[in-house]
């Protein structure tokens, strides 16, 4: 059971985003949020109403919805609970949506071992402009975000089954993230296989001196996790629009896209960026080539290329470029976890020598005494 | 008092002051994501519907894209537009420029061919369109003229006003798409 101290932390430090979140219910005559949230709405509101699982989209005329189905069961239920008002369900999931940075505590607590660290996490990802605009609305992104860092946890704590589980579930809730987290675990597979070849020597993190070798789990996890959620998404797309090819969805077709510039990276926020590159820097002189290292690695990595993926455009032009900075938000994620890291070690370091100084001149005042 | 323990005090006056600056753009960038755009007005006219109105997925409105997302979070109906376009085949991206045309065009009879060819039953007019509004691609002005062809024509029917005669700046109006 969690300590009531911890808890009490916890709450403490969702309070900036649940102010963030309170901002909601400032519109008072209706408070459904910007584009793209309505829908949503209109499809619980049928399902409660008809009792029959909608499979048709009130956006668009009426066509087929290819929304995958979880954030929408969500808010049916939600919305049943508050005697059918959908749209007041709605609301309510954006401010629940103020324990979307869960996961990273525990991302942060599985590489580290320090639940502090964790809430520095938690505290950092509620001030990347880029991370709260997509999880402080109620949308599906904003659980499959949730769900990704948890994903990522029980992976590192080698709950393999529990993985793939929560993987399939991302995959039925948001098809960007689930995206993500198939490239991670690909990534990591290369990066470990790259290592193998290469016969560099991956070191335990509890034990250093200690060679390991990647458990065959691992492999095995995530070829299970990316190959069965690969065949659920096209299954949900073939049942629904008869087509397996996603390439011929418009958000490939027209490359929807802005290309992600320099200046951009500031709204991941300035100590998301900056802590998060020196934490990166302190975790791997720390951390060497470890199992969680690699996969840690492999986060990193692939949130970059995403956000730079125009310049794959010569190699596959009918993929590329596309959404380049909606990826920001998944790159502040993992960014989040390296900046708690960073400032954590650099306090500590400080406090520390702080505090041996402070010793050692007390030592010298006695000894002259 | 000791140079070290000044520094740590320091980094983490800094490290403090990086989290409120980072926490004030995001207030201020949530608040634009927290936008309804659309006034009050709309959304009583949308319950309006739901009230007077057959709704279902038959029938369907034209509007811009947050109108839209009003009335089929409150009717149930279908637009046109609306929500997330990612899973619209290339053939009916026409949608988005179609929408915007029945709204700009000054001809009542390209507004009436438009509204024929995606199947509109109503139009949902509002007079915050006039200044704001957006089919998907970019924020649009609609000219007064263009707002008018709705209301000197057979094409369309009147079936509901919610203009203000005091002050005369907002107020939404649906308009029946007739048979031709």
């Amino acid at each position: 059971m969690l300590e009531k101290r911890k808890l009490a932390l916890i709450l403490l430090v969702l309070v900036p985003g649940l102010w963030l979140r309170l901002q909601v219910f400032r519109i008072g005559y209706y408070t459904v949020t910007y584009g793209n949230t309505a829908t949503h709405i209109s499809w619980a509101d049928l399902f409660l109403r008809t009792g029959q699982f909608p499979l048709w989209e009130p956006s668009y005329g009426g066509k087929p919805s290819l929304y995958v189905p979880i954030y929408r069961l969500l808010l049916t239920a939600v919305a049943w609970l508050f005697q059918g008002d959908a749209i007041f369900a709605s609301n309510v999931i954006t401010v629940a949506s103020v324990v979307s940075p869960i996961g990273l505590l525990l991302v942060v607590k599985a590489i580290t071992g320090r639940f502090y660290q964790g809430l520095i996490a938690v505290l950092v990802s509620e001030t990347s402009s880029q991370l709260v605009i997509y999880t402080a609305r109620p949308l599906p992104q904003f659980l499959g975000m949730t769900m990704l860092p948890i994903a990522v946890y029980l992976f590192l704590r080698g709950r393999y089954v529990a993985t793939t589980i929560t993987s399939l579930l991302i995959t039925m809730t948001h098809q960007e993230t689930a995206l993500v987290l198939v490239l991670v675990l690909s990534m990591y597979l290369l990066l470990i296989g790259i290592l193998n070849l290469l016969k560099k020597p991956i070191w335990s993190r509890t034990n250093p001196c200690k060679r390991i070798s990647v458990p065959s789990a691992d492999w095995v996890a995530c070829l299970a996790a990316t190959s069965l959620s690969i065949i659920f998404y096209l299954s949900w797309q073939g049942l629904i629009t008869g087509n397996l090819n996603i390439f011929t969805l418009a958000q490939f077709k027209f490359h929807e896209h802005s290309v992600v510039q320099w200046n951009h990276l500031i709204e991941i926020g300035i100590t998301c960026l900056v802590f998060g590159s020196t934490g990166a820097t302190i975790f791997y002189a720390r951390e060497g080539v470890s199992r969680n290292g690699v996969f840690m690695a492999s986060w990193l990595l692939v949130c970059l290329l995403a956000i730079k993926n125009e310049l794959f455009a010569p190699i596959a032009p009918s993929i590329f470029p596309i959404m380049c900075d909606r990826f920001l938000a998944y790159l502040a994620q993992v960014l989040s976890v390296f900046a708690a890291i960073g400032i954590f070690n650099i306090y500590k370091s400080l406090a520390h020598s702080a505090r041996q100084l402070a010793t050692s001149s007390y030592e010298i005042e006695r000894s002259l005494l | 008092m000791d140079r070290r323990l000044v520094l740590s005090l320091a980094f983490l006056l800094i490290v403090s002051g990086c989290l409120l600056l980072d926490y004030r753009a995001v207030s201020g960038s949530l608040t634009l994501w927290y936008d309804p755009v659309v006034d009050r007005d709309e959304v009583r006219a949308a319950y309006w519907i739901k009230d007077n109105l057959p709704i279902g997925r038959d029938v369907v409105y034209a509007a811009d894209l947050f109108a839209s997302e009003v009335i089929m979070s409150i009717t149930g109906s279908p637009a046109v537009i609306g929500g997330d376009w990612s899973s619209l085949s290339a053939s009916e991206m026409g949608r988005f420029m179609d929408s915007q045309e029945i709204f700009t065009a000054q001809s009542a009879d390209v507004a009436h061919g438009l509204c024929e060819r995606w199947g509109v039953d109503y139009v949902f007019l509002s007079r915050r369109m006039e200044v704001r509004s957006y089919f998907g691609y970019e924020w649009v002005h609609i000219p007064k003229a263009s707002f008018d062809k709705f209301f000197n024509s057979q094409h369309f029917g009147l079936v509901y006003s919610s203009t203000d005669p005091v002050y005369g700046v907002r107020g939404v109006w649906i308009l029946r798409v007739e048979e031709w």
